[in-house]
């Protein structure tokens, strides 16, 4: 039987969370904003290691200034992929609080920042500095977009990568 | 299949929440994390069968990193399930493993759904609208020209409070009532503010750095309706003494937010108590005829939801609903609000008024606490009734109306009428149909329903995710006798949902009347010992079969149940 791992989907809303999930899993974006309440696990199968890893993945509601994530639904996650909207700078805030209150109720767990809509080059407000500082800070970070495809399977990949080396 | 005796708290718990529609299913995990057993209704939410003895979280995806629990609880709100409904999900550590519980929340999802989503395109547009004009100083010559292209208002004020311009969205928005163009006036004719309203805004206005400055909310009225609006201020690109404010309309918001909570408290009124399946039968039947309707009840038993419901399902639910509370007015005033006066008619008239009966037109009123109403005035309701026409105060000439009266009152009307304070022909007159709301406590087993209902109507209108009600609390909840009824329930639980920390309401977070009627429930009126006996042994007769067993005691199924949660009746006590 292939291995479980279980890895979510954080960060503000309408960043692309379930967009991004739907890309990776069934290489379809779609374009109407449908927000999300609560949680949807969609699974993916692939190889780590020649090791079949199914990997569940928790596409949870984004925050926003009046409703936070609980630590509940990330409690048994193996990583998690933060993903920011490169669009909009204070998304990227949201995640770095994301991470720090994840990381204080449930102690260290592998996260992946994925900057998302880097199609939308004309709005995008995240220069090579601030990506440079992000990396500096220990961040792993894929600029990617969940409607062109880019840079998405390599996010996906990148958190899988972490969770092998800090496998159980 | 049920191998593993539930535990009594879960049990009771279980029995409450699945005459209340929340369809439980539950399963026992052995602490080595294989599944042991089930039951309740499993394949609502899950597509494959379950396996006895194989790992739980190989079965159930959601377990997968959860199991073993080692004695913490974990709950998972509004889990997407295989059958696409949502669920709660909670594992209950258990000496020897853990439960898992799964209730149906599909219906709060979508509502929820509607509202978060409304919420958030806003948000979104806002940020898009703010960071456009971030672009703005580079090209600022054409402000004007941009600021028209917003679909949000946006009016630039200058230094000494004059509006300089109005973009097209604004004009729309604050069309004044006079139709005058409101540049070169001061912003206070333009926004006809409260003090305290007015105060906020010319604090956002005259900050040093309104970006850093929360924005401000204004209801505003504008031709007649009301709105709400966020004010958001920020300085001129050009001349960083001047402000542009932006007005973003919130009012769709604001009453979906209304809506939210009497929609479920509407749909929840659909419940399931025998006298108020009755009451919604007869709320169906009323709404289609135009008959006036007295609707009697105690306080806070939801009078005003009846006539509402009974406006929507009738066929004048496009038209206006107005309630007018008739208790406390003078006589004067009573009929100038009811039926409008003319100028000079009386000391405050100081303009024209049209009264309700003529708002109303096309639509519903209902008269809140008619009983209440002065001898003058009920002979004006009864011409109204009869002719279908009204006079305004000051005036002779009469005007047609075309509008459904429905009436409620806490009173008893024939007593009313038997002391001289209400006529006997306005009497026959409203009461050509009746609807009496049961109180509270002649409805106990609508109490978990509406709790709950309550309690995610509450949650949404704080934006928050709904609590779980925990056991004790239902508990506790059954027990009170609830002398204001309705309302008295929804403010608990409102009391109780903010005291709430940690996404599990507890008998601690209940008012104090509450707790302390449930420690003393056991003794003083606590019901004849015998009726527990009775039941222990219809249950033992028929082998705890609740159909077999509720017939022989000749109740319904409903209201053994909520006897066996009244004396804590589990299995093993029949057994
Ligand atoms: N241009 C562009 N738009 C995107 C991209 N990813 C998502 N979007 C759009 O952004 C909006 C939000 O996407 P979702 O995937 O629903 O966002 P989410 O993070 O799941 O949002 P919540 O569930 O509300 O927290 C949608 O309109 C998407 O079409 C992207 O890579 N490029
Ligand atoms: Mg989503």
């Amino acid at each position: 039987m292939a291995l479980k791992r279980k890895i979510c989907m954080l960060g503000a809303f309408s960043v692309g969370k379930t967009s991004l999930v739907s890309r990776y899993v069934l290489s379809i974006f779609p374009e109407k904003y449908l927000t999300t309440v609560g949680v949807k696990i969609d699974k993916k199968t692939v190889e780590v290691n020649g090791q079949e890893t199914t990997l569940l993945i928790w596409d949870l509601y984004g925050e926003d200034a009046v409703q936070q994530v609980r630590s509940s639904y990330v409690r048994g996650a193996d990583g998690c992929l933060l993903v920011a909207d490169g669009t909009r700078p204070e998304t990227l805030e949201a995640a770095r609080r994301i991470r720090a209150r994840m990381e204080t109720e449930l102690g260290p767990l592998p996260f992946v920042l994925l900057l998302n809509k880097c199609d939308l080059q004309d709005e995008w407000c995240i220069d090579a500095h601030a990506l440079a500082a992000l990396q500096d800070e220990g961040w792993s970070v894929q600029r990617c977009s969940a409607r062109t495809g880019e840079g998405v399977e390599e996010g996906f990949r990148m958190l899988v990568g972490n969770l092998s080396e800090a496998a159980p | 299949m049920n191998a593993t005796p539930l535990p009594p708290t879960v049990r009771i718990y279980l029995e409450a929440l699945l005459l209340n529609g929340r369809q439980p299913a539950y399963a026992f995990i052995a602490a080595d994390g294989t599944l042991q057993s089930w039951g309740g209704e499993m394949d609502r939410y899950l597509k494959q069968p379950l396996h006895k003895g194989r790992p739980a979280d190989d079965q159930i995806d959601a377990l997968v990193g959860l199991l073993p629990l080692e004695g913490e609880n974990a709950s998972i709100p509004h889990l997407m399930t295989d059958t696409y409904r949502s669920a709660d999900l909670h594992l209950v550590a258990e000496a020897g493993g853990a439960w898992m519980i799964l209730l149906d929340s599909t219906v709060e999802v979508h509502q929820q759904q509607t509202f978060q989503q409304q919420s958030n395109d806003l948000l979104l547009l806002k940020a898009r609208q703010l960071s456009m004009l971030a672009q703005l100083r580079a090209h600022n010559e054409h402000l004007e020209a941009i600021l028209n292209q917003l679909s949000v208002a946006a009016v630039r004020i200058a230094p000494d409070g004059t509006v300089t311009f109005l973009n097209a969205y604004a004009e729309r928005l604050l069309a004044t009532a006079d139709g005058t163009a409101a540049t070169g006036r001061p912003w206070q004719q333009l926004l006809p503010l409260d003090s305290q309203a007015a105060a906020a805004f010319a604090a956002l206005l005259t900050a040093e750095d309104p970006a850093a400055c929360a924005r401000v909310r204004l209801a505003l009225e504008t031709e007649g309706a009301l709105r709400h609006l966020e004010a958001d201020v920020r300085l001129d690109p050009r001349d960083p003494a001047f402000r542009i404010t932006y007005f973003y309309d919130i009012s769709e918001l604001q009453e979906l937010r209304g809506r939210l909570n009497e929609k479920s408290v509407f749909e929840k009124m659909t419940g399931k108590s025998e006298p108020m399946l009755r009451t919604f039968q007869l709320i169906r039947d009323v709404a289609r005829v135009h008959a006036t309707v007295l609707i009697e009840g105690e306080t806070g038993t939801g009078k005003e939801l009846v006539a509402r419901a009974i406006h929507a399902c009738s066929p004048r639910k496009d038209g206006p609903f107005i309630v007018v509370n008739c208790a406390g007015f003078t006589d004067s005033l009573i009929n100038s609000q009811l039926f409008g006066h003319k100028k000079g008619s009386f000391t405050d008239a100081v303009s024209n008024q049209i009264g309700v009966f003529e708002a109303a037109h096309g639509g519903t009123i209902l008269l809140d606490e008619i009983g209440d109403i002065p001898m003058n005035t009920q002979t004006r309701i009864l011409r109204a009734l009869e002719q279908r026409e009204i006079i305004r105060v000051g005036e002779t000439e009469a005007r047609k109306v075309d509008i459904r009266i429905l009436a409620a009152t806490n009173k008893n009307l024939e007593e009313e009428v038997k002391r001289g304070n209400f006529r006997l022909d306005l009497l026959y007159r409203i009461r050509v149909a009746r609807v009496v709301l049961p109180p509270l406590r002649e409805r106990r087993e609508d109490i978990p329903l509406l709790a709950r209902t309550f309690a995610a109507a509450v949650a949404a209108e704080n934006e928050m995710i709904a609590p779980v009600i925990g056991p004790d609390v239902l508990a506790a909840l059954m027990a009170y006798p609830w002398p204001g009824n309705v309302r008295e329930l929804r403010n608990a639980i409102e009391f109780a949902i903010i005291r709430c920390r940690d996404g599990m309401l507890r008998c601690h977070d209940l008012p104090p009347e509450i707790m302390t009627s449930a420690e003393n429930e056991q003794h003083p009126d606590a019901p004849a010992p015998s009726e527990k006996a009775q039941l222990l042994e219809a249950l033992r007769a028929e082998n705890g079969r609740r159909d077999e067993t509720a017939r022989r005691l000749g109740i319904s199924r409903a209201t053994l149940y909520r006897r066996m949660t009244h004396y804590h009746i589990t299995e093993a006590d029949w057994r």
